[in-house]
């Protein structure tokens, strides 16, 4: 066992085994992996059950499209886009992704985000982004995932300034979310 | 580029945030890619069985044809000899003239 595992350590190396379709690889890649591709799925899929769902698709996919794998970038990258694709799938045929045009515009004000840091936990921030309405998948592209607005606006058949004037309401929206949060904390 | 604060800290605090999957998970993940395998790789799969059928198959049916065939065969391969030579030829039976 302990010998299996020393064999994984290295990612070129798991990934050799997995394009073997070597299923020791695949569960130690399972392992290795799942608790972070969940988290990617719950963001954009608020209920667990199904988020687990998607992430078992996701798996599969990898498993199907690891001969695709070239080792140009990071692995962890390439699975997670694999991950965020099946997400958005899964929105897509539930019709799922909404754009909220209606909402004015709203400002961005400066402010200073350090207290989050020490009182906010994972799950709070989870719970917020939660709370955002059509916004969130583009929120959760842009700035979590690092998508390009043209991306973005390929992914979602909608406008690059469609996807930016989202991302401006999206953070505005948060912006309001946390200082109501702060108050709360620290009751002002 | 500068990361708008935002991003920067929802981007910093999920990234790598980590929820862990039931215990059943994995267990679904290998059912299913066990159905998917037998469903696109079946007729592949199961060749060298399929072939090993067919032989026995074939075989099988070839002894069966056999032994019923070649008794038939024998038979007439008798016959034809003994009625040949009981039946008697024409300038054999024919009358004595007086």
């Amino acid at each position: 066992m302990v010998k299996i595992l020393q064999l994984f350590t290295n990612e070129g190396q798991l990934v050799k085994a997995l394009q073997k379709g070597d299923t020791k690889a695949q569960r130690h890649f399972y392992d290795k992996y799942a608790a972070r591709m969940l988290a990617v799925c719950v963001r954009y899929l608020s209920d667990q059950m199904e988020a687990e769902d998607v992430m078992i698709e996701g798996f599969m996919k990898v498993f199907d499209r690891i001969d695709q794998f070239k080792g140009e970038g990071s692995f962890e990258g390439w699975v997670r886009r694999l991950m965020t694709n099946e997400a958005l799938m899964r929105l897509r045929s539930r019709k799922y992704i909404e754009i909220d045009i209606d909402t004015p515009e709203v400002q961005l004000q400066a402010a200073n985000f350090d207290w989050v840091d020490n009182t906010l936990e994972v799950d709070d921030l989870m719970a917020i982004i939660e709370k955002l309405p059509g916004y969130r998948t583009i929120f959760n592209l842009y700035a979590i995932e690092g998508y390009s607005h043209a991306e973005i606006a390929e992914q979602l058949s909608i406008t690059e300034s469609t996807s930016k004037s989202q991302l401006h309401r999206a953070r505005a929206l948060l912006q309001t979310m946390l200082k109501e949060t702060e108050s709360i904390k620290f009751k002002y | 580029m500068k990361k708008h604060p935002i991003d920067d800290l929802f981007s910093r605090k999920l990234h790598n945030a980590e929820i862990t999957p039931r215990e059943e998970a994995y267990q679904k993940l290998q059912s299913r890619m066990q159905v998917k395998e037998r469903r696109i790789g079946g007729w592949w799969h199961q060749g060298p069985w399929l072939a090993a059928a067919s032989i026995c198959l074939l075989l099988g049916t070839g002894w069966i044809v056999w032994k019923n065939y070649t008794p038939e065969n024998s038979t007439t391969a008798q016959v034809v000899p003994e009625t040949s030579i009981n039946i008697p030829k024409p300038e054999q039976v024919a009358p004595k003239c007086r």
